[in-house]
């Protein structure tokens, strides 16, 4: 099973999608997008949200029919296929990968090629055989045994690429691969798609980090409200240009604004000492209008101090002073009565009540800023709310669940924002946010901060912890191992800090 | 270019108060079609009193439902708090206060465990409601000798229920009030805010500083002393208590709770939605009496409502979705225009 593509014409294009359109019940998702995606070539896919990128994907994988227009790969059609049925020549890499996690690898390939058998029963050594072959494919080196819920995201992806490949898929989407995953995973990911790429697989990638795009793709389409606002080649563009394409309008990715902090003020947080199952003993404290950044790789362990500061994950050994009071997280209950907000990363599982509406979703526990109002003027407030924080649309009566990913988070940001809060734990406010969304997420940050709420920024976004933070924090296995001042906030120093081995401030 | 959303932002709104319309409609046809029997102020009054029991248990099998559960052991529950209260009174020759406190004691127990099990233990709600259903119909067989208790006695044990005051007999007051105050306190207080909030996303709830393995707990034993009020004026009503094993009282009180749910707050439980739905029901099933219907319609008809709304049920909630959709499709198409224009 190699991972070349069987090429149905002769220099046909791996993929050419000519003037497609879709419409649902009248209204236009997509106005006539035309593009080509060159055998062996990475085609990048970018746009805001709501921007027709997963109605055209569901065009391209076959989920749904165009009303106009045509999708040819490799001069032929589209085999339409259930994820990673032997039959189709398109593979849909999901953002959820798609795997059965309680199965093993040998398993959730031998579902979509076939289970070699002998005597009519399953040959487990021959299934195990063709799974290591699929996984070579895309130079995976790891038991075929193991189940998939062992693996990290970033091996999880690679089996899906290797089952699709080794089902002779001839062009893989790829939705989001390197969502929630660390610079290091992300880098390795990255590296494997582009010698896949090498080898003749073409895939079209979506993304929303630029530098990602830039740094893998070789030509890039740009959607905008249903149309190709235009399709440029890497080299002959820069981030800003494929920002302003996205947006439509010049964005600005300023700093933000120095302030001095007096060290002799009281910090509104300070951790002298917090451990926890493979986190710590960490030490850290924020003045008030405080943007602290931490960073790491997606297993450094950033990403749970938000769930140990809000007292949902158990600490081992917690020293920490709110206003100089001591607080031990013991409940989100608690951690909320002493002034502590909680933006979780899965926003879906852990931060929205997605059938419920948006009023009700700023005040979840059924409180308005800590009074109990009547419901015409929560309505109001909420009205209000969702005004300031440019949600679109600014409708409390609106069901969570109508929403757009970004226009979400501005809901869950806003939810503590608004509040009387006096520490802000953010964990990666904008993963699968789109650029518009995430300069409004970025004003509402600095808004809190302006009123002298500090602010926690667990984030594996190095651009955005250098854009956002006063200061950072870089943590590798659960230890902190570099702290870097305003004036050494770089993604590039981040990303080096976060993945050296000896580090060296 | 935009007709689809209206009308399907009309489909939502119109389904609101169909169910209501549905109840007025049922009314008046049994009443033209019997306005002797069917179309009179007391057929209407018993009709409202006969069933409070049966909404009591409905309202019992709506609440877990909000927070995310349910519980299949209503129905017994009932059943024990109704055998256990004429019991008492017949064969212990208890007074009516105490055998209604140990009723209500037993109802709360079997819903604190459900609770616990549940919402600290995380085991699935259906094996553990479906067996507790199952260990308090032993308890109640055991208690009673599988054998109907009646009652010859006090004139108190049925007081209460058979007593009327401005002409209305006392459970429709009861069942009225009980009706009201849930309403109000799911749709109107923060607490009923937090229960939904609780089964809508029980992390993002708990993030949020609800603390929602205290809230569930507390639903599961609110609903089993409803249960248990329903089973005690169940018992005082007919001044005698069987230990019914057939589970006659849960399928209705499904159906009341499901088809509740495409009505007022389409896609939600609620309330007002439940007590519509279960009259709805017996409005029907009483004028299909009356034009004698055999014994196997009753079960056949709440089966079949509970098929329907539960399908129901879905379908607004997708209604609500589709709408939803369209509007955002065409926001993105009026985003599409000022852009050319601009």
């Amino acid at each position: 099973m190699s991972g070349a593509p069987i090429s149905s014409e002769i220099g046909a294009p791996a993929l050419r999608v000519t003037n497609v359109e879709k419409v649902y019940g009248g209204e236009v998702a997509l106005g006539g997008v035309s593009f080509d995606v060159a055998p062996g070539e990475i085609h990048g896919l970018l746009g805001a949200n709501g921007a027709g990128k997963s109605t055209l994907i569901r065009i391209i994988s076959g989920a749904e029919a165009p009303n106009g227009g045509s999708v040819e790969i490799f001069g032929g059609p589209i085999r339409t296929s259930g994820t990673g049925s032997d039959k189709g020549n398109v593979a849909h890499i999901h953002q959820d990968r798609a795997l059965a996690p309680t199965l093993s690898v040998t398993d959730n390939i031998a579902m979509s090629i076939g289970f070699p058998t002998r005597f009519k029963f399953v040959d487990r050594r021959r299934a195990d055989e063709q799974a290591r072959a699929a996984l070579e494919s895309v130079g995976l080196d790891i038991d075929p045994r193991k189940l998939v819920a062992e693996l990290s995201i970033a091996e999880q992806t690679l089996v899906a690429i290797a089952r699709a490949l080794a089902s002779n898929a001839q062009l893989i989407l790829l939705d989001e691969p390197t969502a929630n995953l660390g610079a290091d995973d992300r880098l390795r990911l990255l590296e494997r798609l582009k010698t896949l790429s090498r080898q003749g697989v073409a895939s079209l990638l979506i993304t929303h980090s630029l530098s990602e795009a830039m740094s893998v793709c070789d030509n890039i389409t740009v959607l905008r409200n249903g149309l190709v606002a235009e399709t440029v080649a890497v080299s002959s563009t820069d981030e800003n240009a494929l920002a302003e394409l996205i947006v439509g309008r010049s964005i600005v990715t300023e700093r933000t604004n120095e302030r001095s902090f007096d060290p002799a003020t009281t910090p509104r947080i300070e951790v002298r000492n917090l451990q926890a199952a493979g986190i710590g003993p960490l030490k850290f404290s924020l003045a008030p209008g405080e943007i602290l950044g931490i960073t790491g790789l997606a297993d450094s362990g950033h990403q749970l101090l938000g769930e140990l500061l809000f007292g949902s994950l158990p600490c081992s050994d917690v020293d920490v002073l709110v206003d100089g009071e001591p607080y031990v997280p013991t409940t989100p209950r608690e951690a909320r009565n002493r002034g502590l907000g909680y933006v979780p990363g899965d926003r879906l599982r852990d931060g929205l009540a997605i059938d419920l509406t948006l009023d009700e979703n700023l005040f979840l526990d059924g409180m308005v800023y800590g009074e109990r109002v009547s419901r015409k003027k929560e309505r109001a407030q909420a009205s209000e709310a969702l005004r300031t924080a440019s949600v679109k649309p600014p409708i409390p009566e609106a069901v969570m669940s109508t929403l757009s990913g970004g226009n979400m988070q501005k809901v869950l940001v806003a939810k503590w924002l608004f509040s009387t809060q006096k520490i802000l734990i953010l964990s990666e406010p904008t993963v699968g946010v789109d650029i518009g969304a995430r300069g409004e997420i970025y004003r509402l940050v600095r808004e809190a901060r302006e009123k002298g709420i500090a602010v926690i920024l667990a984030s594996s976004d190095v651009d955005e912890v250098s854009i956002l933070a006063d200061r950072a924090l870089v943590m590798q296995d659960g230890r902190v191992v570099a702290e870097v001042t305003r004036e050494g906030l770089t993604p590039g120093r981040l990303t080096a800090l976060s993945s050296s081995a000896s580090v060296t401030n | 270019m935009t007709v689809a959303r209206p009308r399907e932002g009309f489909a939502v709104q119109a389904g609101k108060y169909s169910l209501l319309v549905v109840f007025v409609l049922v009314l008046i046809i049994f009443s033209l079609l019997k306005p002797s029997s069917y179309g009179t102020v007391s057929n209407f009054k018993s009709l409202l009193a006969i069933n409070i029991p049966g909404l009591f248990v409905a309202l019992a099998a709506t609440l877990p439902f909000i927070v995310g559960e349910f519980d299949l052991s209503v129905a017994n529950v009932a059943i024990l708090s109704e055998v256990l209260f004429v019991g008492l009174i017949e064969l212990q020759h208890l007074n009516v206060f105490l055998a209604i406190a140990i009723a209500l004691v037993a109802a709360a127990a079997v819903g604190l465990i459900n609770g616990i099990a549940i919402a600290v233990f995380r085991f699935s709600s259906f094996i553990v409601t479906l067996a507790m259903a199952s260990l308090v119909a032993g308890i109640f067989l055991a208690y009673t000798g599988a054998q109907t208790i009646y009652s010859i006695a006090p004139h108190s044990m049925t007081a209460f229920t058979r007593s009327s005051l401005w002409g209305i007999q006392l459970p429709i007051f009861y069942g009225i009030f009980v009706t009201i105050v849930l309403a109000l306190v799911l749709g109107r207080t923060p607490l009923g805010r937090r229960m939904y909030a609780t089964g809508s996303n029980q992390r993002a709830a708990l993030l949020t500083g609800i603390p929602t393995r205290r809230y569930v707990i507390w639903t599961f034993v609110v609903g089993a002393l409803l249960a248990g009020c329903g089973g005690i004026l169940l018992g005082s009503t007919l001044g005698s208590a069987a230990p019914d094993t057939s589970g006659g009282l849960l399928i209705p009180a499904f159906a009341g709770a499901f088809l509740g749910a495409t009505a007022f707050m389409p896609g939600r439980f609620n309330i007002p939605g439940t007590f519509v739905a279960v009259y709805l029901v017996a409005a029907v099933l009483t004028g299909l009496d009356q034009f004698g219907a055999a014994q196997w319609v009753a079960p056949a008809f709440e089966g079949a409502i509970l098929f329907v709304a539960v399908i129901l049920q879905t379908w607004t909630t997708r209604a609500r979705a589709r709408a939803a959709a369209a509007s955002r499709l065409k926001e993105l198409n009026e985003l599409q225009s000022a852009d050319n224009q601009s």
